[in-house]
């Protein structure tokens, strides 16, 4: 069959080009300011960039950074979907964090349940927080910003002032003087990729989760051929349990492949969630409703969709996807609920949305981008530079500036083509 | 008379089409200048153009007989340019006032916005042009034809002397298209300059100094009304002749399937809209709803397909109940709906013609096993309507809010005929189609008949519903006042029930 091809369109690129040329600005003047610093601006960059790949322990935090983000990210994207504005990442982020350490420690699985159990539960209660702003919006008519930043307090004082430092902590707990929730068992950390082997279960659950993946996938492209149903079935489990064999090779022979430090397969989870919500949002029944939903609610009544319904449905899945970020931080990087929570993660997500502007994968893109960032902006610190790692916040603070303010960038791009004018 | 206007090889491409190609046209001062031509011959671009909200690839545009280039709407405004849209841009929550001074509001010492003085301004300009109207009515309350008004003093307040008027007819009643005209001739008096654009060559015939015909973006050729007729315009149009009316094949009734009893609906501002409404529908049947705008006819049919809530009363589908039911379960029990407002209710203009021809029958089989939608099923069956109903362009990647008006309403109109429906709610069906596709849409409806499918139809022509309705019931006041066979009255009859002068002792429907 034909498909329908594809057509250029300036329109369609500018839409491309809007966030680039916006991230470019945004370093530049990053540029500007640390020129204006009297330091050396290029320098300075190099330092950032080298920074960032530098070291293994620096390619490390890239990652972990990385994965954090563009779940938040997603879960702001995805909201937008719905025609919502997710204000709360931080906060679902938060209930993902403690729901983890809490599972994490209290409750004893072997590895190949106890991370599964963890993010499930992490989703769900982070699902759950930000369900209820969404309820709120279609029952009660609250705006979702009001609801979603009054949540957000709500997470920190409940999780940071009280659950952390009273009835969770280490302290209560185990007796020992850690801040924080005591450490979660061996069976729910995440593999990392390297410096501490991984159990054996971990590396089962890891095969598991290609191994479905991989059957899912194939279930997925096989649909659009016209075999049978059962036929369908049984070659994806093929196909996955083939996939898995080969894997199983490389995972078990994997002793020393990349040298890390607290990097590990969150990245891949990360991944399989753009991937994921861009399959949900552009490939199910599900997607195409939120989607009509957002983009016109009086037509979607009309195509006979459930509404209310859905708001509530889409800011429960992205509250959920604010909840795994939460639990990539627990039982991937900290594995603990932190004294000192690095939080922020949730508003980070926002801007990476923004500038991934509410797509799946340029919200990856976005992430990766700014992961790299923020990994380098630590080396900035050392001399010569010795600019604060805040820095990074500058840079995303102007480049979501730029885009907010997309209509002069676009009607800069356009004036080239002014006369062909096919924009609207 | 020397030309306002002046256009030569104005040239227009679109990604998916040629909208405009090689157009040379003139428009002399103090006529009204009227283009005809098919859904997407591209008479709105070509007045996009003029109004400078596009520019053209090549050609010129001469205004007074300088050339001139037209960089956007307030340099068209500037050069004595309005243009009333195909569809409204008018801010509904603002009053009439408000919205007509927008952007050029008079001030108190040049800073705060004096009201007062709009006020008055307003009032009197609409009295100069006899175009009456309430300076402090909120916009979203007024009927259809109002708005139009507004937007028409919206322009001359602005100094506008050549006024575009894109399908000023297409949402009027015929009284409101009387004063629409008896507007234009005064604005003529005036001396200012009209350019009209319609699809119905009557009203053409009867407006209009000289027709331009447009076929696939280009001049079939000028004409003068009075060297004219209708029949040689359709031809010149379409490119063959075209019957206008169509045969009725004697009607089989069926069993009941819709029936309504005593259903009473508020509209959206909280009055009562609907005040008790009876009425029966049965298979293989036509009936007709005609009445002058505001009368309850939207929100009857909204109530009827699920859209808004009745307050009381009972609605039978197939003889079960299903009042109150919410819009799915109704669709699923076989209503199908052509809305009156295909921006606002019956598109997603974001999405592609595709994602548009399965609206409501996205979560259905074949269009999706599960929850996973069969994309290259519904690809397949967007290609196959979009043949059948005639869409141009003939690219189902093609967003909704890229297509020209009259293929918007034919995407509804594939779509909702091809849901297999039990009855099929019609409101307004034909609005802003050109007479191929009126004839065609025509024809499905009475296809729907004859297969035994039930239509109620909505409509503000009563041409049309005297042509294809079995029975006509009249709406005033929220109520049914009369109930007539079709073949046993006429438009006169109806237009006396239509403005309440008239009304049945004991209206059987
Ligand atoms: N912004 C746009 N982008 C892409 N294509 C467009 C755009 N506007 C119009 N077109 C295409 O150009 C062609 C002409 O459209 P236009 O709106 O001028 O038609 P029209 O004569 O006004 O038709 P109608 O009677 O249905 O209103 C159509 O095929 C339409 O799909
Ligand atoms: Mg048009």
């Amino acid at each position: 069959m034909s498909r329908p091809k594809a057509r250029f369109s300036y329109s369609n690129l500018l839409d491309l080009l809007v966030p680039i040329v916006s991230i470019l600005l945004g370093l530049i003047v990053g540029m500007i300011l640390i020129a204006v610093a009297g330091k050396n601006p290029l320098g300075a960059y190099g330092a950032m960039f080298s920074g960032a790949f530098g070291s293994i322990n620096s390619i490390s935090e890239v990652i972990i950074k990385t994965a954090i983000l563009t779940f938040t990210g997603l879960s702001v994207a995805f909201a937008y979907k719905v025609g919502l504005f997710n204000i709360g990442a931080e906060g679902q982020f938060i209930i993902g964090a403690i729901t983890a350490a809490f599972l994490g420690h209290w409750i004893h699985l072997p590895g190949i349940l106890h991370i599964p159990v963890i993010m499930v539960a992490s989703f769900i209660m982070g699902g759950l927080w930000a369900a209820i702003a969404g309820w709120l919006k279609v029952t009660r008519g609250v705006h979702e910003v009001i609801s979603t930043i009054m949540l957000n307090w709500i997470a920190v004082y409940l999780v940071e002032n009280w659950l952390v430092t009273g009835p969770l902590s280490a302290v209560k707990a185990t007796g020992s003087s850690d801040a924080g929730t005591p450490i979660i068992d061996g069976s729910a950390m995440l593999w990392r990729f390297i410096a501490y082997p991984p159990d054996q279960a971990g590396r089962i659950g890891l095969l598991v989760v290609i191994f479905l993946v991989a059957a899912i996938v194939a279930h997925y492209i096989l649909n659009r051929s016209p075999i049978a149903k059962a036929t369908n079935l049984i070659l994806s489990l093929v196909v996955g349990a083939g996939v898995a064999a080969l894997s199983s090779i490389a995972i078990f022979q994997w002793q020393y492949g990349i040298p890390g430090d607290r990097a590990n397969i969150g990245i891949f989870f990360a991944m399989a969630a753009v991937a994921i919500t861009f399959i949900l949002l552009y490939r199910t029944v599900t997607g195409y409703e939120i989607r009509a939903t957002g983009f016109n609610q009086e037509a979607a009544r009309y195509a006979g969709i459930n509404i209310k319904q859905r708001t509530i449905l889409t800011m429960f899945i992205a509250g959920g996807l604010s909840g795994l970020a939460g639990m990539l931080m627990i039982c991937g990087t900290e594995r603990r609920f932190p004294g000192v929570f690095p939080g922020g993660y949730g508003f980070d997500g926002i801007a990476m949305a923004l500038i991934g502007q509410n797509s799946p994968i340029g919200t990856f893109l976005a992430s990766v981008l700014f992961g790299i960032i923020r990994g380098g902006a630590t080396s900035m610190q050392l001399p010569p530079y010795e600019i604060h790692k805040t820095f990074a916040d500058i840079i995303q603070g102007s480049v979501v500036l730029f885009i907010a303010a997309n209509n002069i960038i676009r009607y800069l791009l356009m004036f080239p083509f002014k006369r062909k004018g096919e924009v609207d | 008379m020397e030309p306002v206007i002046e256009l030569k090889g104005i040239t227009k491409q679109f990604p998916a089409v040629l909208a405009n190609d090689h157009i040379d046209m003139s428009i002399r001062k103090k006529e009204v200048f009227a283009i005809v031509g098919e859904n997407g011959a591209g008479k709105t671009t070509l007045m996009n153009i003029i109004y400078g909200l596009y520019q053209p690839d090549s050609g010129k545009i001469l205004i007074r007989g300088k050339e001139t280039r037209i960089n956007g709407p307030h340099q068209a405004i500037a050069e004595g340019i309005g243009m009333v849209h195909q569809h409204f841009m008018l801010v509904p929550v603002l009053t009439v006032a408000e919205n007509i001074v927008l952007g050029i509001e008079p001030t108190k010492a040049g800073l705060v916005m004096d009201m007062d003085r709009a006020r008055k301004e307003v009032a009197e300009f609409s009295q100069k042009y006899g175009m009456p109207i309430d300076p402090d009515a909120r916009v979203e309350y007024l009927p259809v034809g109002m708005q139009q008004r507004v937007e028409i003093i919206k322009a001359l307040f602005r100094g506008a002397e050549i006024l575009i008027l894109d399908e000023p007819t297409a949402v009027l009643t015929p009284l409101e298209r009387e004063g629409l005209f008896l507007t234009i001739n005064a604005l003529i008096e005036q001396g200012k300059t009209v350019i009209f654009i319609s699809h119905k060559l009557n009203e053409v015939m009867a407006i209009a100094d000289r027709i331009a015909v447009l076929r696939g973006g280009r001049v079939m050729g000028v004409v003068d009304s009075k060297e004219t007729s209708e029949a040689q315009l359709a031809r010149m149009m379409v490119g063959r002749d075209v019957v206008l009316d169509i045969a009725k094949n004697p009607q089989k009734l069926g069993e009941l399937v819709l029936e309504v009893q005593d259903l009473r609906a508020k509209n959206e501002r909280g009055l009562d809209a609907v005040k008790g409404i009876s009425f029966h529908l049965r298979r293989g049947e036509i009936l007709g709803i005609a009445g002058v705008e505001g009368n309850g006819q939207t929100e009857l049919i909204r109530v009827l397909t699920g859209m808004a809530k009745a307050e009381s009363g009972k609605v039978l589908v197939n003889r079960k109940e299903m009042t109150g039911a919410t819009v799915k379960s109704l669709r699923r029990a076989g209503i199908a709906h052509i809305p009156q407002d295909r921006l606002r209710t019956g598109l997603i203009l974001p999405f592609n013609i595709s994602e548009n021809i399965v609206l409501g029958m996205h979560a259905e089989p074949p269009f999706a096993r599960g929850i996973v939608q069969q994309r290259a099923e519904v690809n397949r069956f967007a290609k196959e309507k979009e043949d059948e109903f005639d869409v141009r362009p003939r690219d189902i990647t093609v967003k909704a809010k890229s297509l020209s008006g009259g293929n918007q309403q034919k995407v509804i109109i594939a779509r909702e005929v091809s849901s297999g429906p039990e009855v099929m709610i019609a409101a307004q069906p034909t609005r802003g189609l050109d007479i191929g596709a009126t004839e065609f849409v025509h024809r499905k409806l009475l296809e729907e008949r004859d297969k035994g499918k039930a239509v109620l139809l909505q409509s503000l022509e009563l041409e049309e519903i005297l042509s294809l309705s079995d029975r006509v019931m009249v709406m005033y006041g929220g109520e049914i006042v009369g109930c007539f066979e079709t073949k046993t009255t006429n438009e006169d009859e109806l237009a006396h029930y239509m403005l309440g002068l008239k009304r049945q002792e004991h209206v059987k429907a």
